[in-house]
């Protein structure tokens, strides 16, 4: 391998391991969305001081006297911050799933976790103690196995399971991948005396297809769904039901990382409750119902 | 949406389209940058929001992702400035271990680890300039309109960066 070579593997390797939070485009959106409200609010009282200015000239001329004040123009603005999107406390954790022996990934909201250490015992509370949104996904882990303890040294993570141990590679996986990205640290131990664990090559670990948004049940409203779709292949199929024009339609999945592309789309439908199907070559699928109001 | 050419998109059809296109790879590039991952990504969206702001401006999609880019790399650098993501930087960057585990795959993997720390603790400059080229895969004049200097600087810092790496790649081949 040449020094490039492995200058470049190195970078990858690093740069595939960075997950992106679901809701980063909502959270464009609402900034966006709020520039424009102050924007607009800054020309509204551009006009207000103008007219004012203009009121005051023509008392000033008229009579004698202070000028009447314009009214207050604030009451615009407030309402149109009030139709941005509520954000949900807590932050987004990401927890892992097993699909078809693969993994999926969820967000799910913590309370909230300032040390990687936190973020860890978070993301592992809802691993061990929550259902996955999707029932279509389950744990790889037997029910009932409980986190004593996380500890952090260096680059490790450490996990104490109380001596239990880890059922089947894929277990071991979807522990891996959790804890490396709550903890944004490479390495797992599960128990003291555990090997020191990484992440397994995504091409071989992570569903060949998923929808990264809509999150399984989640609620839209609006009528505009924001389709993130993440797979291996270079195109995935989506369909939609009940029956939206132009659905089934081929998505190309570009970007992302080498490793893992994806595709993005806005859905405009009416209010309803809709399946989302993506599909791969090969028949790999994954399907989340939205609520849209 | 879709369908439509991108010279009559409004400024968020825009950022719906560069955000499937780029977002993940810019956080990923602003995390080799910085080191620190909350950061990258608040940064990333930054630069999609002036983006927006600047999209009646740009009209294309390809200046649209160079001035992404830019302040992209522009936030990393005041972020580097700030003394908070320094010490966590510095925190962060642990030497290599001294000699590699029994680990299946170890080898290959503590490589890697020497090699991403010796880039950690580059010069900033010559950081951007080994992350541009060998992972956002930039041409030199794209690396220097990126990082807001000329191609002979870009060839300087890169070069003085290969030059640094140099005895931990070669210990490591």
């Amino acid at each position: 391998m040449t020094p490039e070579e492995t200058i470049r593997r190195a970078l990858e390797s690093e740069a595939s391991t960075v997950d992106v939070r679901p809701d980063a485009l909502s959270t464009i959106r609402a900034r966006t969305r709020r520039r424009r409200t102050r924007a607009a609010v800054r020309v509204w009282l551009g006009a207000g001081m103008a007219v004012a200015a203009a009121v005051a000239l023509i008392f000033a001329v008229d009579r004698p006297g202070p000028a009447p004040l314009p009214g207050s123009p604030t009451s615009t603005p407030t309402a149109s911050a009030g139709a941005s999107p509520t954000v949900a406390a807590g932050p987004l954790v990401a927890v892992y799933w097993s699909h078809d022996d693969r993994l999926v990934r969820e967000f799910h909201r913590a309370a909230a976790a300032d040390t990687p250490t936190d973020r860890v015992r978070a993301a592992l509370a809802l691993m061990f103690g929550t259902a996955p949104l999707d029932p279509d996904y389950t744990s790889a882990w037997p029910a009932g196995t409980a986190v004593r303890d996380v500890t952090v040294a260096g680059d490790v993570v450490t996990v104490d399971l109380g001596g239990a141990t880890s059922p089947s590679a894929l277990a071991t996986q979807q522990l891996v991948w959790t804890v490396t990205a709550a903890s944004t640290l490479p390495e797992v131990r599960i128990g003291a005396g555990g090997p020191v664990l990484r992440r397994a090559p995504a091409i071989d670990t992570l569903a060949p297809v998923w929808l990264i948004n809509p999150q399984h049940d989640d609620v839209v409203r609006g009528g505009r769904v924001e389709v993130h779709v993440a797979g291996f292949a270079a195109t995935a199929r989506l369909d939609i039901t009940p029956a939206v024009a132009g659905y089934p339609r081929d998505l190309t999945l570009a970007g992302g990382s080498p490793a893992q592309r994806e595709a993005q789309l806005t859905l405009t439908v009416p209010p309803g409750r809709y399946t989302l199907t993506v599909t791969v070559a090969g028949g790999a699928s994954d399907d989340h119902i939205v609520v849209v109001e | 949406m879709a369908d439509r050419p991108h010279t009559r998109w409004d400024a968020d059809e825009a950022v719906t389209h560069l955000f499937g296109a780029h977002y993940r790879p810019m956080v990923r590039l602003a995390s080799l940058l910085l080191h620190e991952r909350g950061i990258a990504e608040e940064i990333v969206q930054d630069g999609f929001v002036r983006l927006h702001a600047r999209w009646h401006k740009l009209r294309d999609p390809d200046k649209a992702l160079a001035y992404l880019r830019v302040t992209v790399v522009n936030g990393c650098r005041s972020a580097l400035r700030h003394r908070k993501v320094v010490d966590a930087h510095l925190a962060a960057s642990h030497p290599p271990p001294d000699a590699p585990s029994a680990e299946a795959g170890a080898l290959a993997l503590l490589t890697q680890a020497a090699v991403l720390d010796a880039i950690r603790r580059l010069p900033a400059r010559q950081r951007e300039a080994i992350v541009l080229r060998y992972y956002a895969d930039l041409s030199e004049a794209e690396i220097a309109e990126a990082m807001g200097v000329s191609r002979g600087a870009v060839m300087s810092h890169a070069a003085r960066a290969v030059a640094a790496l140099r005895p931990i790649l070669e210990r490591l081949a």
